[in-house]
Parts: structure tokens; C-alpha cells; sequence
């Protein structure tokens, strides 16, 4: 992330989808954008593929509310996405206006991958929520509220390889997670087990006097690094984009398959 | 003393002889540990107190300021003193009941300790509790269940999943829920390429994703139990993580209060319900404004509207405390309304809403009591709305159920609790007047169920010489407990002879200690004045006349009206059916008395003696009474063989404000038998008696007042030698008068007579002979009798004569 100046804001794209699901995503959102000055550009994205799914005569949709099963309709669709962008809208306007930071708000209808990769020149950070994979069943835990209140202790985790946009996502991490009081995982992904223990002192001398808890990859697919990702229970997890990063399939999988607010850091 | 002389100075004051007392000044006397002359009232005491049984309770009756609060109050302590110290009451909470708060009894003091124990528990337990939470074990197991939970949450989604993905169904989670449709290259189906399929092909489709949608649905539908399960095993961790960090605490207070079921039994309880609200407790103290200090500072009735969630649930609330008490209490109430007596349930206003808690409970009189005794002025009992009845219900039951009035009337329906009664065992004193206690006992059916024993208090005691020994040890006590001056024996003496003044009888003291005490600190007042070390007798002298002098304003106005003549009274020459009876007044503790003239008219009539006063509504009953008896006292005297053909009137001339007694029925038959003999009576004397049907005279009430009465006014004219007052002959021995009045009898300027008959008073009022009735039915010649009988029968026969004209005017042939 640059260093912020008077002339220069983080421009911190927020893009939103549900705004149960994308609850976590606000609050990593307000522990981010607390720290430097920052200019958020709220994006609600309209499913595509939802949208297509229910022009499908025989496409159902299964309330997890109610247990209720129906016929999936656009008009409902639609009507639901309004619903979900106005809360969205709101909950944005909320922190912007506790922060100070000037807001923007638009609502997107496509595929949130396709978005993500035009929306790339004009921002510095990129912030999404929880991805298809964070189910949220009525009466069970989910990922992002777990355990006692006064005990809940989730961490945030990094994807570090030591690459200088690596090193900007550690930096995110730090200021998201500043002291001991949430942990921080440093998901460190080296090509060969030397260049791990490189990593470790890396990460370490970035964070400084801030404790790191460390899970070593080598030579890890993408897969690999989301499920490890996904292992961790983490309250965010911080990416640099990478050109591996935005291929189309690894953007589906951390869309589709993690289960926490993603960061990405250019 | 002979009736009809006059009584000797000596026999009007009965002097305190102060060689009596056998030493210089009361400092000398032993102090009075009991009272004098009460006796009777003391044995009373005794019995009550000493009596187990249920209905023993004391009602003390008699004279106010006799001394019964300090009597009562001297022997209730001393007694209590003897017996144990009642056990400490305390209110917690019922667990499986909050509405009915649960009363605990622990020997004295260890209601303290048990109170102290638990709020240094809860300090402790706000600790131990977040400590065994934040530990990485508990944590671990917490998050291992959860896991656990999701984990199957997962492979069951996952299965229905990759169920559907194998027969081509994808699922895609939407705002509200999760959709499903069949996939094209890992893309779900357009609508297009769906409508290019057979229409068999579309049915299996439509089938396939109708079967993953109740596959799908059956999973969702397990999940809820699953997470039942889940938040049960949470639970059970949290109550073993919670046992874990308060069983050893609450084991220690087990061992040391293990003597005490009940207690140990509280504990359990308060043990199971920690561990089942350990939510209570993971909140910091500081969220809670309260500081470990306040915990065990033991502000627990002060403390609710700053208490934490935990105090308010498990602190004690300590009703009654007898730590470092001696012996069973003795409550004096002072103010025994029905919340202060029964104890109460008080309210605190939260967001307008009245809430209460069982930290809001106050004891009354009766919790304080329980155990020894509760002393109450009835009368106060009594001016407080549903008091009576409250105390009269917890001493029928046997124990305390507290109950506030609104609720109990139905008045308010404000959430309040039910305590759990405390057993009752109190010895109840009620101090009041005879006429309460006789009131009581006539109206309330129930009075003496609960009141067996009466403490009845005279108003005087005997004038014995120990007696009078004994009251100068009283004055010693008394002086020593307020700090005055000693009197010496001369004081001592003229206090005494004012009490018995003060009782109306040379031959007793007043028992009303008060009045005595009164003079006895007023005494000292002018021994100060005057520059004394030790009171002597004119200082007592001196706060006496001081005293009248201060009341006797109305006295003074009312002679000064007689003196100019606006009052009519005559106290020289002779009147016919003219006579100066004598009234007294009573204005609060001072009594006077004037003469009152009172006249009678007479003529021919029908036997009628009418009362005026009566009449008119000014006399009362016994008044009326005393007329009444005059009247049956003239006709079966003067005129047995004939009608009693007389018309006759009484009244008590200038007098408005009523009249009431007998002890001018005397002086009314005089007045009338003057009237009809004809024959003046001496203005000079005044009298007062009762008279009965035979002629008899009767003692009366106020003798010593009424006699100065009237020498005030015939002193202030200037004694003429022949004025004087008729006083019966009972009443002889209540005569304490002034010196005034004794000197001048001395110099015989004054007299004063015993009467004992009617006779007797004719005689010295007309100075003729009364006269007897002779063998032959008639009375001495000349005398008022004869002259009386000889007046009647000339009315008598002058109705017959009328009666007989009057007929043969009604029928004129019969006299032919």
C-alpha cells in the first residue's frame, strides 16, 4: 500500500454482494481504512450468474431460513439484490462518515471476478466478502463468529512470498491486526524449504516486536494456499495480487471457496 | 374531727416530717433500681416475660408519665440480658424461584461472615471465571466443538454437494438461501440451452433437481439439531470450565458453614446456578461500576443500583445482624407504622418501571425483635393505618410474612416478591392507657388472645414511711440520671407533700414519676438562681408556685370577673334558695375550682324538680343523677303520706359551658330546702358534696381545689371570721391545702367543716335547727324541716283543692 500523503488517499475498493455474508468484510474494512487516510468506492455486484440461474424454469432456491424450497425468480432476485445494496450503502456511509474519508457507491450488475479484474487500475486495495463457501445456516456457527464473545480471538492471516506487493500485503496485515490482541498468521509460500526460513526472518523483521504465527508452504498450488487459508478461521485474509492470482480460475476459487473477507493489495 | 365543727389546721395538711429521711441530701441515697408502690404492675411484668406460652403479651396500663416506659424498660433488659442472643437473619436468592427470596438463620455474627464469604466469592469468581475461559484449554475444547460441528455441517453440504454435481446440479448461494440447476461445463445451464433440450431430457432434469432440492432440504433440516447438540456440549464445557473455576471456592464455604444445612444447601444451590449463568460473571467489574473494594465492603442494602449482575444475584442480603450483641434484644418502636413493624419491599424506579429485588428487602420492629422483645405505645400502634392488624396477624401465625400494604389491599400490582416468612417468637409490650385497654379488650375479640396479661399501673402509692424513703431514693436516681442539683431532706419532704397534693390524697403520692421529676429539675433551675449548691425547700417552693403561676391565667381572670362583680357571687348576708356550690375546671395538668351560685325556685306543681341545666342540654348524666336523687330524697322525706304537689327549678346561675357530676347535689338540695322553708342561707359559705336518697353526704373529687377556690375570692374581699366551705366528711383525709388557706384558718378567719348529712349542712347554711322528726311523725317546731314539710303540704293541698274545683266545675250535679 503507498504511503498516504495530503495529495494521496488509498483508494480502497469495497465490493459487496450480500450484506449478511459481507458483514465481516465492513468490519475488516473499518480496522483498514481507521489507520491512513482513504477514499472507499463502494461497489455492490448484482450476481450474473444468479441472475441467468433463474431465467431456468426448473432452477429452485432453497430458503435457510425457513427450510422452505421455491421457484427461483428474477423479479425476486432483483428485488433482493436492491434490498442488499441499500444496506450496503448505508453500512458504508456509516463508516466513511465515522472515519471522514470520502465515499462513492455504485451497483454493479455482473460477475464479481470480471469486475474485480476491471476495477484493478483505479484502486490501491481491494476488498471483498466471504465467499460462497461461508455458508450462513440459522442456529450454527459460522466461521466469522465462533466461540464466547469475550473470548472470540480470530486471527488475520497474509499470504507472504516475499515479493515487494507481498510485503505491502504484510503491511495491510499489521495495520489490520496492529498488536498481540488479535493474532496474526503469516501463510508463507516459499519455493524450496530455504527460501522458507528467509521468508520467516523477512516477515519477522517487518512486523517487528509483533508476534507472527507462521504455516510454511513449499511450492504450493493455489488451491493449496486457499485451503490452508481456509484452515485458519481468519477474521480477513490478506493477498498481494499477483499475475497467478488473477487468472480467472484462481479468482473463482477464493470467490467460491473461502470463507472469510479477502483483501487483495496491489 | 367532729362533723359539723371546724376542722383544726392540723387536720388540713399532712406534713412530710424530714426527720423521716436520714440523710443531709439525696447524693447520700442508694439510686432506685425498681419503682415504688407498683408492685402489682411489676408481678405482671414478671409473669408475661417469664410466661412461654402463645398470647402471653404484655399490655402496660396506667397513668401517663407514671414511669411505665422506664419500668418496662428496666426489667426487659435486665431479663434480656440473661437470655441468648437470637440468630442473624438473612434473605437470598432462590434459584428455582426468584419471586420467593429464601431466608436463612445463622448463629450471631455468622450472618456477617457468611455475607463477607460470598461477596469476597464473587470477587474471586470474577477472576477465576474469565481466567478459565481466556485459557488456551478451554478454548481448544470450545473450538474442537465447533469444529466438530462444522465438519459435519460441511461433508453434509458437500455430499448433497457433490451428489448434485455428480448428476449435474449445481448449487449457488443466493441473498436468501441456496440455489440449485443443472450445469454445463461446470456453468450452470443457460436458458437457452435448456430449451433446446427434449422435452424428456428437460423432465429428468426438472426431476433430478427436484430430488437434490429435498436431499438438500433433509441435510439443512438436520443441521439445526446438530447445532443443538453443538450449543449443549458448549454448555456442558462452560459448566465444567465454570465448576472447575468456582467448585473449590464454593467447597471452602461448604467446610466452613458445613454446621449449617441450610446455609450448605444455599451454597449448592448458588454453586449449580453459577455454573448455569457463568455469563454473569464474564463481564468485567468495571463494565459494572463496581470496585472490589464496594464487593466486600459489605454495602449490600446500599449497594443494588451499583451493584454488578453477580452481586444482585448471589450477594446476601443481611436483614439482621447481632454481632457483638449481649443478650436478646429489646426494640422500643417509635414509629410503628405497618411497613416499620412488618419490615417491607422497596422499589427502584428502572426506565419507569417499579423493579425490586430480594437485596430490597427491609426488616421491620418485629425481625429486629424476634428473639427478645418488642415494646410499642398503643396508641401509636393504633394511628397507623393496618398496624394493628399486621402485628395481631404475625403474632397469630408465629412468624414475619413481609407483604407490602398496596399489595396487600390490591392496590398496586407492581412485580414484587413473596419472601419466605421468618418464624416469629417475640414477647410483645404494648404501653397505653386504661381506657385503651379496656376499649380493646371490648372491641377487638382477638385483643385478648394475644394480650393475656395486663400490667396495670396505679396512679398513687401508699404514703408509708418506707414508701416516702423510697421516694427520696427515686429523687436521688433522678437526680443523678439528669445531673442536677440534691435536694436535702427539707426539698425532699415539700416534693413529697406536693405529690400527694398532686394525688388529691394526704394519705398517698402520686405515681406520676413525671410531675415529680417536672418540679424536681425546675427546683434545680431556681437552686441555681438562687445560688445553691443543694436544693432546698423553698427552691421547690418556688418552681411550685412558678408552675401555677404560669397556668392559672383563666383562674386568675375568672376571680378577677367574680372580684368586679361581673360573675355574681355572694360571700356575706343570707339568701333564700340561694347557695355558693363549688365547680372545677380542668386545663391540662392544672386544676382550679370557683363558686358557682346556684338557685332554686319553687311553687305548687306536680312533683317536678326540673334540673335547667338538663334541659337546656348543659348537664350531664350524672349531673341529671344527682338532681334526680334530691328530688326521691324530698318527697319520701317531707311528704310520704301526701302527692308531692311541688314544682321546682335548680340551675347554676352564669354558667355556659356545662356541668357535670354530683358533687353539687348537696348544695342543690340545700338551695331547694331553703327555697321551701323560706329561710336565708349564709353567703359566706360555700359547699360541696354528694348527697344520697337518705341524706347522706358523699365524698366528692378536688377537695383541696375547690376549698381555695372559694377562699381566693372571699381573701380577696377580706375574711370576715364567719366564711368557711362544708366539705364531707370522707373527704377529710384528702385535704393537702395551701398556707394561705391554713394560716387563716389558724386565725380562724376561715373555717372549714366536715359535714356527713344533709341535716348537718342546713344547719350551719341557715344557722337554724335542721330538725327531727318526732314520734308523731312531725318535725321540731320551727326548725328547716318543719318548715319545709308545712310548705309541701300546703301545696299539697292546695292541688287538691284545685283538683276538687276543677271537678265539680267538669260536672256540675255532683255537688248537689
Amino acid at each position: 500500500m503507498p504511503e498516504a500523503d495530503e495529495q494521496h488517499r488509498a483508494r480502497i475498493l469495497v465490493m459487496l454482494g450480500s450484506i449478511e455474508s459481507d458483514r465481516a468484510a465492513l468490519n475488516a474494512l473499518s480496522l483498514l481504512a481507521g489507520k491512513t487516510p482513504a477514499e472507499i468506492l463502494g461497489m455492490f455486484v448484482e450476481d450474473i450468474e444468479l441472475l441467468t440461474l433463474a431465467e431456468l424454469p426448473i432452477a429452485r432456491e432453497y430458503c435457510m431460513l425457513t427450510h422452505v424450497e421455491r421457484r427461483l425468480q428474477i423479479p425476486d432476485i432483483e428485488r433482493q439484490f436492491r434490498i442488499q445494496a441499500r444496506a450496503a450503502q448505508q453500512a458504508l456511509v456509516e463508516i466513511a462518515g465515522r472515519l471522514g474519508f470520502p465515499l462513492s457507491f455504485r451497483t454493479v450488475r455482473g460477475a464479481l471476478t470480471t469486475l474485480l479484474r476491471e476495477s484493478l487500475a483505479e484502486t490501491d486495495l481491494m476488498l471483498f466478502g466471504a465467499g460462497r463457501g461461508a455458508l450462513r445456516i440459522p442456529g450454527g456457527p459460522t466461521r466469522a463468529s465462533s466461540g464466547h464473545p469475550s473470548m472470540r480471538r480470530q486471527p488475520v492471516s497474509v499470504v507472504f512470498d516475499g515479493s515487494e506487493a507481498a510485503q505491502r500485503a504484510l503491511q495491510v496485515a499489521l495495520q489490520i491486526a496492529p498488536d498481540d490482541s488479535i493474532p496474526l498468521t503469516v501463510i508463507l509460500t516459499a519455493g524450496n524449504p530455504e527460501h522458507l526460513s528467509r521468508l520467516i526472518e523477512q516477515a519477522s523483521r517487518l512486523a517487528g516486536t509483533r508476534s507472527l504465527h507462521p504455516v510454511k508452504m513449499v511450492n504450493p498450488a493455489w488451491r493449496d494456499v486457499i485451503e490452508k487459508a481456509y484452515a485458519q478461521h481468519s477474521a480477513a485474509l490478506v493477498i498481494a495480487i499477483t499475475t497467478e492470482l488473477l487468472q480467472e480460475e484462481n479468482l473463482e476459487r477464493l470467490r467460491n471457496e473461502l470463507n472469510c473477507p479477502v483483501v487483495l493489495v496491489k | 374531727m367532729q362533723p359539723g365543727k371546724p376542722l383544726s389546721p392540723a387536720e388540713l395538711y399532712r406534713h412530710c416530717d424530714a426527720g423521716l429521711f436520714d440523710f443531709e441530701t439525696t447524693r447520700d441515697l442508694e439510686p432506685l433500681s425498681e419503682t415504688i408502690g407498683q408492685d402489682r404492675a411489676v408481678e405482671a411484668i414478671h409473669f408475661s416475660i417469664g410466661m412461654a406460652s402463645e398470647g402471653y403479651n404484655l399490655f402496660v396500663l396506667g397513668p401517663p408519665g407514671s414511669g411505665k416506659h422506664s419500668v418496662v424498660r428496666g426489667i426487659l433488659e435486665q431479663q434480656a440480658a440473661e437470655r441468648p442472643v437470637p440468630d442473624d437473619w438473612c434473605y437470598v436468592n432462590n434459584f428455582s424461584n426468584p419471586k420467593n427470596p429464601q431466608a436463612l438463620h445463622l448463629p450471631a455474627g455468622r450472618g456477617t461472615e457468611l455475607r463477607q464469604d460470598i461477596a469476597t466469592l464473587i470477587q474471586e469468581a470474577y477472576s477465576a471465571i474469565p481466567a478459565a475461559f481466556e485459557s488456551e484449554d478451554y478454548q481448544n475444547r470450545q473450538q474442537a466443538i465447533e469444529e466438530e460441528f462444522k465438519e459435519y455441517q460441511e461433508k453434509a453440504f458437500e455430499e448433497v454437494q457433490q451428489h448434485a454435481r455428480e448428476r449435474g446440479i449445481g448449487i449457488i448461494q443466493t441473498p436468501t438461501g441456496i440455489a440449485f440447476a443443472p450445469l454445463h461445463n461446470d456453468k450452470a445451464i443457460s436458458p437457452k440451452e435448456y430449451e433446446k433440450l427434449p422435452k424428456d431430457e428437460q423432465d429428468k432434469l426438472s426431476r433430478i433437481t427436484e430430488e437434490v432440492g429435498k436431499e438438500l432440504q433433509r441435510v439443512m433440516q438436520s443441521i439445526p439439531q446438530e447445532a443443538r447438540k453443538m450449543r449443549a456440549r458448549k454448555r456442558e464445557l462452560e459448566r465444567e470450565v465454570s465448576m472447575y473455576a468456582v467448585g473449590g471456592l464454593i467447597s471452602q464455604l461448604i467446610d466452613k458453614f458445613a454446621d449449617l444445612p441450610e446455609v450448605v444447601g444455599h451454597l449448592e444451590e448458588m454453586q449449580a446456578d453459577i455454573v448455569d449463568n457463568v455469563d454473569v460473571f464474564l463481564r468485567s467489574t468495571e463494565q459494572h461500576g463496581l470496585t472490589p473494594k464496594a464487593l466486600v465492603s459489605g454495602r449490600m442494602q446500599g449497594m443494588d443500583s451499583e451493584g454488578s449482575p453477580a452481586m444482585r444475584r448471589y450477594a446476601v442480603n443481611l436483614i439482621i445482624d447481632h454481632t457483638g450483641d449481649q443478650g436478646a434484644p429489646v426494640v422500643f418502636e417509635d414509629y410503628p407504622t405497618f411497613p416499620y413493624l412488618i419490615g417491607q419491599i422497596e422499589h427502584l424506579s428502572e426506565m419507569g418501571t417499579l423493579m425490586t429485588n430480594y437485596h430490597l428487602i427491609r426488616a421491620g420492629a418485629l425481625h429486629r425483635a424476634n428473639g427478645g422483645y418488642l415494646v410499642v405505645d398503643a396508641v401509636k400502634l393504633l394511628f397507623q393505618p393496618f398496624a394493628w392488624e399486621g402485628l395481631k396477624r404475625a403474632l397469630k401465625s408465629r412468624e414475619i410474612r413481609i407483604q407490602s400494604l398496596g399489595e396487600a389491599l390490591s392496590l398496586v400490582s407492581t412485580v414484587s416478591l413473596e419472601p419466605a416468612p421468618i418464624p416469629l417468637s417475640v414477647k410483645v409490650v404494648l404501653l397505653g392507657d386504661r381506657m385503651l385497654y379496656y376499649l380493646l379488650q371490648a372491641y377487638d375479640p382477638e385483643f385478648l388472645d394475644l394480650f393475656k396479661v395486663a400490667a396495670d399501673f396505679d396512679d398513687q402509692i401508699d404514703r408509708t414511711p418506707e414508701n416516702s424513703r423510697q421516694f427520696a431514693r427515686l429523687l436521688a436516681t433522678l437526680a443523678t440520671h439528669d445531673q442536677l442539683r440534691h435536694m436535702d431532706r427539707s426539698a425532699a419532704a415539700r416534693l413529697l407533700e406536693e405529690c400527694a397534693r398532686r394525688a388529691g390524697d394526704s394519705e398517698k403520692i402520686s405515681a406520676q414519676i413525671r410531675h415529680a421529676a417536672d418540679i424536681l429539675r425546675e427546683s434545680d433551675y431556681y437552686a441555681s438562681r438562687n445560688g445553691r449548691e443543694v436544693i432546698g425547700d423553698d427552691d421547690v417552693q418556688q418552681a411550685i408556685d412558678a408552675r401555677i403561676r404560669r397556668a392559672s391565667r383563666i383562674r386568675d381572670r375568672l376571680q378577677e370577673e367574680i372580684l368586679r362583680a361581673t360573675i355574681l357571687i355572694d360571700t356575706e348576708g343570707g339568701k333564700i334558695g340561694q347557695v355558693n356550690g363549688l365547680a372545677v375546671a380542668q386545663l391540662g395538668e392544672f386544676a382550679f375550682a370557683y363558686p358557682s351560685r346556684i338557685t332554686s325556685r319553687v311553687s305548687q306543681g306536680s312533683g317536678e324538680v326540673v334540673d335547667i341545666e338538663r334541659e337546656v342540654e348543659l348537664g350531664g348524666p350524672i349531673h341529671s343523677k344527682g338532681v334526680l336523687i334530691l328530688t326521691a330524697f324530698l318527697a319520701s322525706r317531707f311528704v310520704i303520706d301526701r302527692p308531692l304537689s311541688l314544682y321546682a327549678s335548680l340551675v347554676f346561675e352564669q354558667s355556659y359551658g356545662g356541668v357535670e357530676g354530683d358533687s353539687a347535689s348537696a348544695a342543690e338540695l340545700c338551695a331547694l330546702l331553703s327555697a321551701l322553708a323560706e329561710v336565708p342561707i349564709n353567703q359566706g359559705l360555700a359547699i360541696t358534696g354528694s348527697v344520697n336518697q337518705h341524706g347522706e353526704i358523699q365524698a366528692i373529687g378536688g377537695v383541696n381545689e375547690k376549698i381555695e377556690g372559694f377562699f381566693d375570692i372571699c381573701s380577696k374581699r377580706g375574711l370576715t371570721g364567719t366564711q368557711g366551705v362544708l366539705i364531707p366528711v370522707a373527704n377529710v383525709k384528702h385535704l393537702m391545702l395551701r398556707s394561705d388557706v391554713i394560716e387563716a384558718v389558724e386565725g380562724k378567719r376561715f373555717h372549714i367543716y366536715p359535714v356527713d348529712t344533709i341535716d348537718r349542712c342546713l344547719g350551719l347554711l341557715t344557722g337554724l335547727e335542721a330538725g327531727e322528726r318526732g314520734e308523731n311523725g312531725e318535725f321540731t317546731e320551727g326548725s328547716v324541716n318543719q318548715r319545709v314539710r308545712v310548705r309541701l303540704l300546703d301545696f299539697a293541698e292546695t292541688r287538691r283543692t284545685f283538683a276538687a274545683s276543677g271537678a265539680e266545675s267538669a260536672n256540675p250535679d255532683a255537688g248537689s
